[in-house]
Parts: structure tokens; C-alpha cells; sequence
């Protein structure tokens, strides 16, 4: 239970932005594993959060709870692919010769405002929460990756961005079938034939359902009412 | 002890805001019922005030949804005595105001759901006007279900089951779907973004001429107002909660140019109207028959405005002539 025992100090300082400083956090015994717990966490509040596709897409409550999970592991996936891009960045564009542990590790910390990210469930103010916390998450991967990777401010923004950039065309090339298979997982897990995500689809889809409301059986109810 | 306390209503008022949007959502993943079937809306109850027969040749439907203190199918003695007058101002126009908006079953917060006896509680505080801050509770529950409704994710679901509940109750009321017969949504604050995000729904269902009447509305701007013929908003100038809702929703600002809600206004197709001082709600309100204006009271002079502004809704006149041959003919 070793990354439990620093969880709350841990995700307190992210959260600050680590006032306190990042090396101290970096030395704690099994900080890895702790930053490899938040990521977890946070995906799966993230699935909770953008949980709307589930029941948009009429999932049953089993596999809402197996593609959740499904979505967390894909969460996880994705955080692998994000570190394994900004320590390529660092690496080859900034000559940074820090571990690729110690990057898996600055990133997956910085996910800690992200395991709030059920909020986004919250009607109205759901979306607008759910940026923020995106931001807040950037935030603290900037710093993490200037204090980690010991990198100027502004070296540190470039890194993740052009780490994010990195992932975004992998993903749109090479990283294509693997995008695929995550669909399909996802699908599978829903158990549904085409899993709509796209909000103007279900719009048009559910809209679509509109003719059969006055197929309703309100006959005898109206006689009932009339008599 | 009072920060403690301060946490505890955040908390509480955290988890009410994240499980708001789950009986829309459940309802139509179909976690209520039988899972994968399709959803079903509730058949609506009855409602005193209505009067439906062989008397009236409806040349136009008029569905009220009332406002966010509302918590069955039944209404409070203000509401009935509005829709009482407009019942009577408009013998040839079918009123509806069976339809709780704030479920998409149209199940009443009162029976059987888990919190029931607390509703019927929070109720009788209401009716009594006993415990003011707790009977707010009602308002607070639908006011979430205002905020599900607005939120263009859930907004979809949410419009889908109130536009089934709304078709069960034209249809038992003698609504010929395809007639052309005007249908007029009057909305009262929070039932006007309910009503809105129905009327997609409706249009396509009943391939109706749909107008809104927003009576002190507090609405987002939403898809379905591009689909109104023409979109009233009544309102008094002493009555500062349409003008919070306004603020807070971006898309009704007019730096938001191309919003479905300044496109409306555009189009020409919005019209606001001033009423003579209200308030929003309880005492000196716009359903108030005990309060007066000049020698009229403030329901009266609400009901006046309603009916002249649905008497304006033009008939086509092949929905006249339907209307004619088959009078509330559901019901006979």
C-alpha cells in the first residue's frame, strides 16, 4: 500500500502546484505507484464525468460498469502514449537527459486535478468545470515537467505542447489502428451495435425516435377520463 | 460550526446537482424499466380545472407548464384559477396543465419515488407556509432539473421524455397529429426552457405550428426556438429573475450573435411584452388574484394578456375545418 501512504500530501501539492517544491514530492518512497494510482483514479472520474455517451448510447447498468472501466484503462493508455511523447520532446528537442521513469512519473502526477473530473457529470456547469481542471491539469504538467526535467518556463510550456502535438499526429497516423481497437473495446464493452459519440449524431438520432410518440396507448385512459 | 455547516450544505447541494440528471438519463437507457426496451413516458393525471367533451371544437391547444415550485399533476389554488380564466376566455382552445415538468415520466415528486414522504412533507410546509428555507427545497429540486434541461448534453434525453408525456396528454385530449391545429406552450419561469427543449420533438412528431408564451421565463438558448412561430415573453419590469438568467447564459447575450436566441430575435419572431409591477413569485406575483392593480387583480391581468396573445395565433384554416369535423373525438 506504499503509493497510498503519501496520496493526500501528494495530490495536495499538485494541486498547489507544488509550492513546496517538486524534488521533495519526487523522493518519496514509491511515487511512481502514486502517480500511477492517480491516473488511474482520475480516468475512472473522468469516465464517470463523460458518462452521458453511456446512457446517450441506452447502455445497461453491467457494462455501463465494464465499459467505465474499460474507459479508465484506455485513460491509462493514453497517459503512457502523452509521457512516452513529452520525454521524446524533452529528450531529442531540449537534450533533457532525465529518466523516462522520472517524466512517466511528473506526468502522471499532474493528472491529480483530474480525479475530480466526475464534476463534469454537473448539469450546466458540468462542461465548464471539466476545461478548467484540463487547464488546471496543464498547469501542474508545466511546472512538474520545468521542475522534473529541470527546464526553463517557457521550455517546460514548449515540451508539452509539442508533446501534445506529438500524440495528436501519431494518433491521426501510426497510432490509427490502435485508435481503432479502442473504439471497438469500447463498443464491445457497451454492447451496442454502433456506439454514437458525436452529440449532433444523437441529437438527430433521438429526434429521429419523435415519430413514434403518437403511437402512445392512451385510449383507454381517455375513456376512462371521458366517462 | 457555522463553516461546518456551510460544507455540509455544499456537500449536500453537490451530490443533488450530480445526481439531477440521472432520472432523464436512466429513464432513457431504460435503467427504470426494462433494460433495452423503449421508454415510456407516464400517462398524465388528472387536473381539475380541465374541461375537455362534446362542448368545445378546439381550434387551438394551449399546454401549460408551470413554474419550479410545482410537484404533481395537481396545481396550487393560483395556478387553477389562471387556467381557469383561460379556460373560459377561450371556449374553442383545449388547456392543458396536467403535465409536471420537471420529470420526464411525469411522475409526481409525491408518490412513488423513494423521497415521497419527504416531498409530501415539504409540501404541506409549502401549503402552510410553514418552514419557508425548507419547503425551498421543491423549487431547488426542479431548479435542478431547469439546469439538466439546459445542459446541451442531457437537453436531447430531457426533451425527448417531456415531449412524450405532452404528446400523451394532446392525444388523450383529442389532438389530431398532422391536423396543422396551433399548439401554444405557455411557459411559466423555469417551464419555458422545459418547454423549449421539447418543442423539436413535438414539431417533428405532431407537425404542429408551435408558439411559445414565456411568462417571466428563465431560458438558455436553445435549438427549438428556431422551430416557433413566434416567441412571447411577458414580463414585469420589477421582475429581476429573468433578468439573472439572461445574464448567466451565454448564448442570450448579444455578443453571442449567431445563438439560437439572437437569431430568434432576428427573425422578428420574438416580441417582449411589458406586464404592470410583479414579482416573481408568491405575494404581488404575476398569479396573484389577491393583489391588485388598479381594479384588477395581477391574475387577471397575467390571464388577459395570456388569452390576447393566444387568441392572436392564427388558425390555418385546413386545421380549422379538421377541427370542425372531429371535436376532442379521443374522448367520446
Amino acid at each position: 500500500m506504499a503509493p497510498l501512504t503519501h496520496f493526500a500530501d501528494v495530490v495536495n501539492q499538485v494541486l498547489a502546484l507544488y509550492t513546496e517544491g517538486l524534488p521533495r514530492i519526487l523522493r518519496l518512497p514509491a511515487i511512481g505507484g502514486t502517480a500511477l494510482l492517480i491516473v488511474i483514479l482520475a480516468g475512472v472520474s473522468e469516465a464517470v464525468g463523460e458518462s452521458v455517451v453511456l446512457f446517450a448510447n441506452r447502455v445497461g447498468r453491467v457494462r455501463f460498469l465494464l465499459s467505465l472501466l474499460i474507459s479508465a484503462l484506455l485513460f491509462v493508455f493514453t497517459f503512457l502514449f502523452q509521457a512516452a511523447s513529452i520525454y521524446a520532446v524533452a529528450r531529442f528537442g531540449f537534450d533533457s537527459e532525465v529518466s523516462l521513469a522520472t517524466v512517466t512519473t511528473v506526468v502522471g502526477l499532474s493528472y491529480a486535478p483530474r480525479l475530480f473530473g466526475l464534476l463534469a457529470f454537473l448539469p450546466y456547469f458540468g462542461p465548464g468545470l471539466a476545461v478548467l481542471l484540463t487547464t488546471w491539469s496543464v498547469l501542474a504538467m508545466v511546472r512538474g515537467v520545468a521542475g522534473g526535467l529541470e527546464l526553463g518556463p517557457w521550455q517546460a510550456a514548449a515540451t508539452v505542447a509539442m508533446g501534445a502535438l506529438l500524440l495528436a499526429v501519431l494518433r491521426r497516423s501510426v497510432g490509427l489502428p490502435l485508435y481503432w481497437a479502442a473504439h471497438w473495446l469500447r463498443r464491445v464493452g457497451a454492447g451496442v451495435e454502433e456506439l454514437i459519440t458525436d452529440p449532433e449524431e444523437f441529437s438527430e438520432m433521438i429526434e429521429e425516435t419523435a415519430v413514434t410518440l403518437v403511437d402512445v396507448p392512451v385510449e383507454d385512459w381517455a375513456k376512462e377520463e371521458g366517462a | 460550526m457555522i463553516l461546518t455547516l456551510l460544507l455540509v450544505g455544499l456537500s449536500v447541494v453537490a451530490v443533488t446537482l450530480f445526481l439531477a440528471p440521472l432520472e432523464a438519463l436512466g429513464w432513457w437507457a431504460g435503467w427504470f424499466g426494462e433494460e433495452g426496451a423503449e421508454p415510456q413516458g407516464g400517462v398524465p393525471g388528472r387536473a381539475d380545472y380541465r374541461e375537455f367533451g362534446g362542448g368545445k371544437t378546439p381550434d387551438r391547444f394551449v399546454i401549460y407548464l408551470d413554474g419550479i415550485a410545482k410537484v404533481g399533476h395537481g396545481n396550487y389554488d393560483d395556478v387553477s384559477g389562471m387556467l381557469d380564466r383561460l379556460s373560459a376566455g377561450l371556449p374553442r382552445s383545449v388547456v392543458l396543465g396536467d403535465i409536471l415538468p420537471y420529470s420526464v415520466t411525469n411522475m409526481e415528486l409525491t408518490e412513488g419515488r423513494p423521497l415521497s414522504r419527504f416531498w409530501r412533507r415539504m409540501l404541506q410546509f409549502k401549503l402552510e407556509g410553514r418552514r419557508p428555507l425548507l419547503a425551498f427545497s421543491i423549487n431547488l429540486r426542479n431548479l435542478l432539473q431547469v439546469l439538466v434541461a439546459a445542459d446541451s448534453r442531457y437537453a436531447p434525453i430531457y426533451g425527448r421524455g417531456g415531449a412524450q408525456v405532452m404528446v400523451a396528454s394532446l392525444l388523450a385530449n383529442g389532438y389530431r397529429p398532422g391536423s396543422g391545429t396551433p399548439i401554444v406552450i405557455v411557459g411559466y419561469s423555469g417551464g419555458v426552457q422545459i418547454g423549449l427543449v421539447t418543442v423539436p420533438f413535438l414539431k417533428r412528431a405532431l407537425e404542429a405550428p408551435i408558439t411559445m408564451i414565456s411568462l417571466a421565463g428563465v431560458m438558455a438558448s436553445e435549438p427549438g426556438m428556431s422551430q416557433l412561430e413566434h416567441f412571447h415573453h411577458l414580463v414585469s419590469s420589477t421582475d429581476r429573475i429573468p433578468l439573472y438568467g439572461r445574464l448567466l447564459i451565454p448564448g442570450r447575450w448579444r455578443i453571442a450573435r449567431n445563438s439560437h436566441f439572437n437569431r430568434l430575435r432576428r427573425s422578428g419572431k420574438f416580441t417582449s411584452h411589458e406586464l404592470v409591477p410583479m414579482r416573481h413569485n408568491g405575494e404581488g406575483s404575476y398569479l396573484d388574484d389577491e393583489s391588485f392593480s388598479g381594479d384588477r387583480s395581477l391574475q387577471e391581468i397575467t390571464s388577459a394578456k395570456l388569452i390576447e396573445r393566444i387568441k392572436a395565433v392564427e388558425v390555418p384554416a385546413d386545421a380549422a375545418s379538421q377541427a370542425a369535423e372531429a371535436p376532442s373525438q379521443a374522448l367520446e
